[in-house]
């Protein structure tokens, strides 16, 4: 890791909808300034950086995952792979055959591991790919992406950190744009990122959802936290509550304001700090990223 | 009947038309109760008006951890060869299992030839039922963190869901699935009645409403379209109308009302005035009945 010197931020979020992709992508535009910088885009049941970022994709890395076929010729029934199938997948129809089905299989391989008559063969499916973009005049980037119908979502994410950590060293910052949640995913992203930003929001929604990946953060014993409070200024928002509830627990924070300018320059995809420099948004996040910069060197 | 809510991209609205829809349902309609299946952030209590009375509680054991014993573990590594999950790494010429990386499947201790390894259960998270404020019956999956196997859960409050229902005499379950597309929306599709997709006018909410719309064809599961938030483009509303080329029940606007609602814990379809957001919610209601019982 660049003799230790990349500095690997993970934007996070808890609840859905917050505002991860636009801080993380304005982060890493913004960082390309001090040094440079990789976009690792890990929301990858909807990775939506690639309808901002203007680079060109240099490599495909499909993932694939195990499905049993069945030789009928060789199985005899004995039904072993269906009673050590956790996922419940393979049915035993007597006398006839053993049924996959295909939507609860999680791909395992337990089955083909259990079967004493070498009946099960492997068929490969596509799980999802991880992409690596070259900059045009944006961001590299790396992507991974979850293929619809697959739900392997977790793994996906470690994958694409695993192939997108041997290029950490190649850059001086590294922002990861994460899926909402707080589960096995978003504890991986925890534990490749030397700084937490968690986004949140001051609706009750956000705070419960704070809380939780609060907790996450505890467990995963990642080395520091930062709040990004945003769409801070709306009606009947319950900021006071939040930033004594993040001053009780000691962590520091930004407030970025509810701005019409962000909701547009997300719909155009453009990037606020460049396009939008002007908006009391940009200039939050700009104080801020000065801020990271002179942290980190 | 079972009525799914979904999305793609987080934060478009599901929990908003979820928490309403069921209150419509519930007073208007045959009664309703709601499933909060996004179990990484539950929040649909919340959004109901928060908690009245937790009715029952219980813990969820579906997962299950590999452990190794290492008095008895030589170090060949069959095991790592044979995970599908990445799970395990090695660490001082040893394997070490990744607790939160770990399915559970076994795999590892079939092949161990030195039997090191051992797979024990492990909790996977809660499962409450609750009667919200707003009198809604709730019952919520909540996944312990860093915990994978949400599909599992999802089906738990499925199936408790609908049994309360029927204790009840509740006709509707309205599910407030999670944002994305995989294994707990999988499991919140799976078998469903109809998918609502709640869409915002984003190239980014277009995108995974697409993405979920695969998913639910895979299932040829009944969907349809509310457009929330239209104001913020309305230009790009009709683009993804079009685009997605599904029935559309209605159009809700963006207001701060939304936010405050969750504020004073009193969710909008219970609100004693008329504003255009309820207005919008009704229509999305009407348009959703005509379409299930027409």
């Amino acid at each position: 890791m660049n003799g230790g010197l990349t500095k690997v931020l993970a934007v996070v979020g808890g609840k859905g909808g917050t505002g991860k992709t636009l801080l993380a992508l304005n982060l890493a535009y913004g960082l390309k300034h001090y040094g440079k910088t990789l976009l690792v885009d890990v929301d990858v049941d909807n990775p939506c950086s690639r309808t901002f970022i203007k680079s060109r994709p240099i490599s495909r890395e499909i993932v694939e995952e195990f499905r049993p076929r069945i030789d009928e010729g060789r199985c005899r029934l004995c039904g072993l792979c269906v009673q050590n199938c956790h996922q419940h997948a393979l049915i035993l129809i007597p006398g006839k055959r053993i049924l996959l089905m295909p939507e609860l299989c999680e791909g395992c391989g337990v089955c083909r591991l259990v079967c004493p008559f070498q009946a099960i063969e492997a068929d490969w499916i596509e799980a999802g790919y991880i992409e690596e973009h070259k900059a045009v005049d944006g961001l590299d980037a790396i992507i991974g992406e979850l293929k619809p119908t697959t739900r392997r979502t977790p793994l996906m994410i470690l994958k694409t950190l695993r192939y997108a950590e041997k290029k950490f060293k190649d850059y001086d910052y590294v922002v990861i744009d994460s899926p909402p949640g707080t589960g096995s995913g978003i504890y991986a992203v925890m534990n490749f990122s030397d700084l937490i930003i968690a986004v949140t929001e001051p609706t009750r929604l956000g705070l419960r959802d704070f809380m939780k990946l609060y907790k996450l953060y505890e467990k995963a014993g990642s080395k520091e936290i930062f709040a990004i409070i945003n769409k801070s200024g709306l009606r009947g928002e319950i900021l006071e509550e939040l930033r004594k509830q993040l001053m009780e627990m000691g962590i520091s924070w930004i407030e970025i304001p509810y701005d019409e300018k962000v909701v547009k320059a997300y719909i155009e995809g453009s990037i606020l700090i460049e396009d939008y420099p002007e908006s009391p948004a940009a200039k939050t996040l700009e104080s801020f990223i000065r801020k990271l910069v002179g942290r980190s060197s | 009947m079972e009525i799914v809510i979904a999305s793609g991209k987080g934060g478009t609205g599901k929990t908003f038309l979820a928490s309403n829809l069921s209150i419509f349902f519930d007073r208007r309609l045959g009664g309703a109760v709601a499933a909060d299946a996004d179990v990484e952030a539950p929040d649909l209590v919340l959004a109901l008006g928060g908690e009245k009375t937790i009715i029952s509680r219980r813990e969820v054991w579906e997962s299950a951890k590999a452990h190794i014993d290492y008095s008895l573990c030589t170090g060949c590594m069959k095991c790592l060869e044979v995970c599908s999950f990445d799970a395990i790494i090695v660490e001082d010429s040893k394997p070490k299992i990744i607790e939160e990386f770990c399915e559970g499947c076994g795999a590892c201790a079939i092949i161990c030839p030195s039997k090191a390894i051992n797979v024990e259960e492990a909790l996977t998270g809660h499962l409450l039922t609750v009667e919200s404020a707003s009198g809604i019956h709730v019952v919520m999956g909540d996944l312990e963190v860093g915990g994978r196997n949400t599909g599992h859960i999802v089906y738990a409050v499925r199936e408790d869901a609908k049994k309360l229902a029927g204790q009840l005499g509740k006709r509707f379950v309205i599910v407030d699935a999670a944002p994305g597309i995989g294994c707990p929306v999988v499991s919140s599709l799976s078998g469903a009645d109809v998918l609502l997709i709640v869409v915002e006018p984003t190239p980014q909410s277009l995108q995974g409403a697409r993405r979920v719309l695969e998913v639910a064809r895979a299932f040829r599961l009944r969907s349809y379209l509310v457009l929330n938030k239209y104001d913020l483009s309305e230009e790009f509303s009709k683009k993804v109308c079009e685009k997605l080329g599904l029935d559309v029940l209605g159009w809700i606007p963006y207001d701060e009302e939304i936010v405050e609602s969750y504020t004073m814990m009193k969710p909008i379809a219970l609100a004693g005035s008329r504003s255009r957001v309820k207005s919008a919610l009704e229509e999305v209601f009407e348009a959703l009945v005509e379409k299930i019982m027409g």
